[in-house]
């Protein structure tokens, strides 16, 4: 077997395997779990007052902050969440009027950041919480990659534990039948947790009450799939740094078709190696079979036809033979009958 | 050597191109503000698709460059400029295309043959084709005083044979016969305000603008003189009207239930032209809603029924749409913001327009009975909230059911319903809107009847937000939204939203 040839079958394989997994991926649809919970941002009612932003820190046992959390000018410059600051709220100038907008992880229905993670540290769970595990992350950051909001982030100054850091939905908070840290301290109502469907339908009355308050639009209400973390505003989301051209195909199936290919390639490559030794091995041993065959079929050939050739040397020989007795025969008859003419006419020679 | 250089250099620049293509941030290019004289040419739109950009033209600059001689582009007869350039009339898209390249380009030519600066020429196809701007052009708005300075000029006599000089302008009007139309198309208006305009001003009389910036820059208009109280337009109009739904069959007689009483009058004074309301009348005349909006609607109305045509909350020209952008004054819009743009869809809202009448047949045939009923009604309506008594209102409050990190808010009750009702004194739609009993109480006091002991915010707005039902805030929200929400809404600016300790003080 040809090495070009092996690789061709390979390739034929997986690419089958792709098609199957890619198709499987395309039409599912993750709408989240049922009765998961969320969180509704309204960007009307913020007021940038770092309430929530405090509470995270402290719900969440975070190293204290340099700068205290009644310091609004930290706001002057457009911040990003760290390994010890899950939330941040920004400000944003649109026309003449401050427009405050929270940041946090989404909590994707159909996590980027789990669909990246080759170990499963990222989960989404029940609660509408996309959960990390510290004890399965190998820290291959694929997850920063991946996450479209720029969400997780490392611990880049721990050389021997680093985790990725990011909002947790504060999940154990959750599980406990309390709310969120940061919609716990709002004091403005810019924060409203419970079910994402009850969210939907919050958010679309106000929609509907102030139509010439906010835009007609529930950002993560179908962003990357939806998110569990939705907004309303009265600026554009592309003002307010919520990027508008994600479309609204959950990361995972850009990802499933040649990422579901990987396990099945590492699964069947003893599969596909056996087959294709057990092949080489199958073809050689046909082949040495038709030799053998052949070379007896030669022999045999070659006897027949030495049988034959000495056969009709023998009958030449026999012929020869024959002639030459004959000849002789003929010859000796011959003289004899010279020698017998000789022989009368020496007597008729003697008579006279 | 050199050549692979060059080449990875090019593959280099095309990848950043494509790049760019592909995702990179562009700068938006700074679109350039033209003045209000901006002209966009795109005559040739009729046709189809245009195959190059619409054409950028200042009109106040090529007036200067004639020296003022509209001939010069525009065919003049006596006094009546055409508004079109060099034409009467849109012919083909072909002869169209070579009346402006023709006559633009050679007049640039010659322009600059004479040495003088001119315009773009043939081959500069872009200069021109260069694609909307920004303008700072604005349309006027030809308010009552405007009017009635117009109608009561010397300049502007009324025809041999009438008594006003309605017709003038409104050419189609005739006495016996109202019809105020002034013009169908843009074409039209600008034909008749400039052709009078420079009329005058040949009579060497003080005159209106003749050049764009004179009406449709801002800042121009904002010169004008104002005549504060112009007598009111006389259309043959009523005070008072009925306004009643048509019936549904037209043999029916209608039904005079829940009709509403109209104060024309009133509407007239509040407004700046019969346009707010009578959206087409510049171009159709001033003619009765129901001419064109009717109970199933039809299509001069656009297919818009009356009762959208009289509620519908978007539209500027609706009863319910121009109500509630009054009240997006500051001092309306502490509390009706809350409220929302969709109503409240009680009875007792409708009622406040719609009375419940019962009369003859007669009244539907009857225009004066309906005038004088509806002006007999409005002599009946409540015109204030009497019930509320300043110093029956408690002084100060403080709220301190939540108080945790801070001590207690002082909160001075009496002062700030005062500061409200200061707000509402001159008006009018206040007076009567907020008639019923502690209605202004209501404004804050929500979503419960409307007493003098409302109940507390914490028997509906609970302590602790549990699990959400339904879209009501808890107290901490509901507090914070209201006091920090009408503040915002007045353009109270002190305290700001973020000082907490100013409201509250902070605990020792």
């Amino acid at each position: 077997m040809k090495r070009r040839k092996f690789i061709g079958m390979l390739a034929g394989a997986g690419a089958c395997l792709a098609a199957s997994s890619a198709s499987a991926g395309g039409t599912h649809h993750f709408t989240g779990y049922p009765e998961s919970f969320g969180v509704l941002f309204d960007s009307t009612k913020c007021i940038g007052c770092r309430k929530c932003e405090a509470a995270c820190n402290k719900v969440n046992e975070l190293p204290a902050q340099p700068v205290p959390f009644d310091d609004l000018t930290v706001m002057d410059k457009r911040r990003r969440t760290h390994h010890d600051t899950f939330t941040v709220v920004n400000k944003y100038a649109v026309g003449d009027k401050p427009v405050y907008r929270k940041q946090q992880c989404n909590h994707c229905l159909e996590p980027a950041c789990a669909s990246a993670c080759f170990v499963g540290a990222f989960k989404k769970d029940k609660t509408g919480a996309v959960s990390y595990d510290a004890s399965k992350c190998v820290g291959c950051r694929y997850c920063m990659i991946a996450c479209p909001f720029e969400i997780p982030t490392y611990e880049y100054h721990d050389p021997v534990t680093p985790r990725v850091r990011k909002c947790t939905m504060c999940q154990p908070r959750i599980e406990e039948g309390k709310l969120p840290g940061c919609v716990e301290d709002c004091p403005k109502g810019a924060l409203v947790f419970g079910r994402r469907e009850d969210l939907l339908g919050i958010a679309r009355e106000r929609i509907r009450k102030h139509p010439d308050t906010y835009i007609n639009h529930i950002y993560g209400e179908n962003e990357m799939g939806g998110t569990s973390w939705l907004y309303i505003s009265g600026a554009p989301f592309s003002q307010i740094g919520l990027r508008e051209d994600l479309g609204i195909t959950p990361a995972p199936q850009f990802t499933s078709g040649p990422l579901g290919v990987v396990p099945a390639i590492v699964g069947l490559w003893p599969v596909f190696l056996t087959g294709a030794y057990a092949l080489t091995k199958r073809k050689e041993k046909i082949s040495e079979e038709e030799q053998h065959h052949a070379v007896a079929e030669a022999v045999a050939d070659a006897q027949a036809e030495a049988a034959k050739k000495l056969k009709a040397a023998m009958d030449k020989a026999e012929r020869d033979k024959q002639a030459a007795v004959d000849r002789e025969v003929k010859k000796a008859l011959k003289d004899a009958e010279e020698a017998r003419k000789k022989e009368a006419e020496a007597a008729d020679a003697g008579e006279q | 050597m050199l050549r692979w250089v060059g080449i990875l250099c090019v593959s280099m620049a095309v990848a950043g191109i494509g790049l760019n293509a592909l995702g990179g941030k562009q700068e938006q290019v700074a679109t350039k503000q033209l003045g209000a004289d901006l002209v966009t040419i795109d005559t040739l739109k009729q046709f189809g698709d245009l195959e190059y950009p619409v054409v950028r033209f200042e009109h106040d600059k090529h007036t200067k460059a004639v020296e003022g001689k509209c001939e010069s582009c525009h065919k003049v007869t006596g006094n009546t400029v055409t508004a079109k350039f060099k034409r009467e009339a849109d012919t083909t898209a072909a002869e169209l295309k070579a009346v402006y390249h023709d006559n633009c380009i050679k007049c640039h030519t010659d322009t600059s043959k004479a040495g003088k600066k001119s315009g773009p020429e043939s081959g500069q196809c872009r200069t021109c084709h260069a694609g909307p701007a920004e303008t700072s052009r604005t349309l006027p708005t030809f308010d009552k005083s405007l009017h009635y300075r117009h109608q009561s000029s010397k300049m502007v006599p009324a025809p041999a044979g009438q008594k006003d000089n309605c017709s003038k302008c409104h050419t189609q009007d005739k006495p016996e016969k109202r019809n105020l139309s002034f013009a169908e198309n843009k074409d039209q208006s600008h034909e008749k305000c400039v052709s009078c305009h420079m009329e005058i001003a040949k009579a060497k009389q003080p005159s209106g603008p003749v050049e764009c910036s004179g009406c449709h820059d801002a800042t121009v208009r904002a010169t004008f003189k104002k005549v504060a109280d112009a007598p009111r337009l006389e259309a043959g109009q009523s005070d008072f009207a009925l306004l009643m739904a048509e019936p549904a069959k037209p043999s029916a007689e209608p039904a005079l239930v829940n009709a509403v009483p109209f104060n024309h009058k009133k509407h007239e004074e509040t407004n700046e032209n019969c346009s707010v309301c009578h959206h087409t009348s510049s171009t159709k005349g001033v003619v009765a809603c129901s001419q064109c909006h009717t109970s199933l609607g039809k299509e001069e109305g656009a297919f818009i029924t009356t009762e959208q045509a009289m509620h519908r909350v978007t539209a500027k020209a609706s009863c319910v749409g121009c109500h509630a952008q009054a009240q997006d004054k500051k001092q309306c819009a502490g509390c009706h913001t809350f409220m929302g743009r969709t109503g409240q869809k009680t009875e007792a809202s409708c009622a406040k327009c719609h009375v419940s009448i019962t009369a003859g047949p007669e009244m539907a045939q009857d225009k004066t009975m309906q005038v004088n009923t509806a002006a007999m009604l409005f002599d009946t309506r409540a015109k204030s909230d009497t019930v509320v008594k300043i110093d029956e209102i408690p002084e100060n409050i403080e709220i301190g059911v939540l108080a945790n990190e801070y001590q207690a808010s002082k909160f001075p009750h009496r002062k700030i319903v005062q500061k409200i009702m200061e707000g509402m004194k001159d008006d009018a739609m206040a007076a009567y809107f907020h008639a019923s009993p502690n209605a202004v109480c209501s404004g804050c006091h929500h979503n419960s009847p409307a007493s003098a002991n409302p109940p507390k915010c914490v028997s509906c707005h609970g302590k602790g937000a549990g699990p959400l039902t339904e879209a009501k805030p808890d107290l901490k929200t509901a507090y914070h939204q209201q006091c920090i929400g009408c503040h915002t809404e007045m353009g109270i600016e002190k305290p700001a939203a973020t000082a907490c300790t100013e409201c509250h003080a902070a605990k020792k």
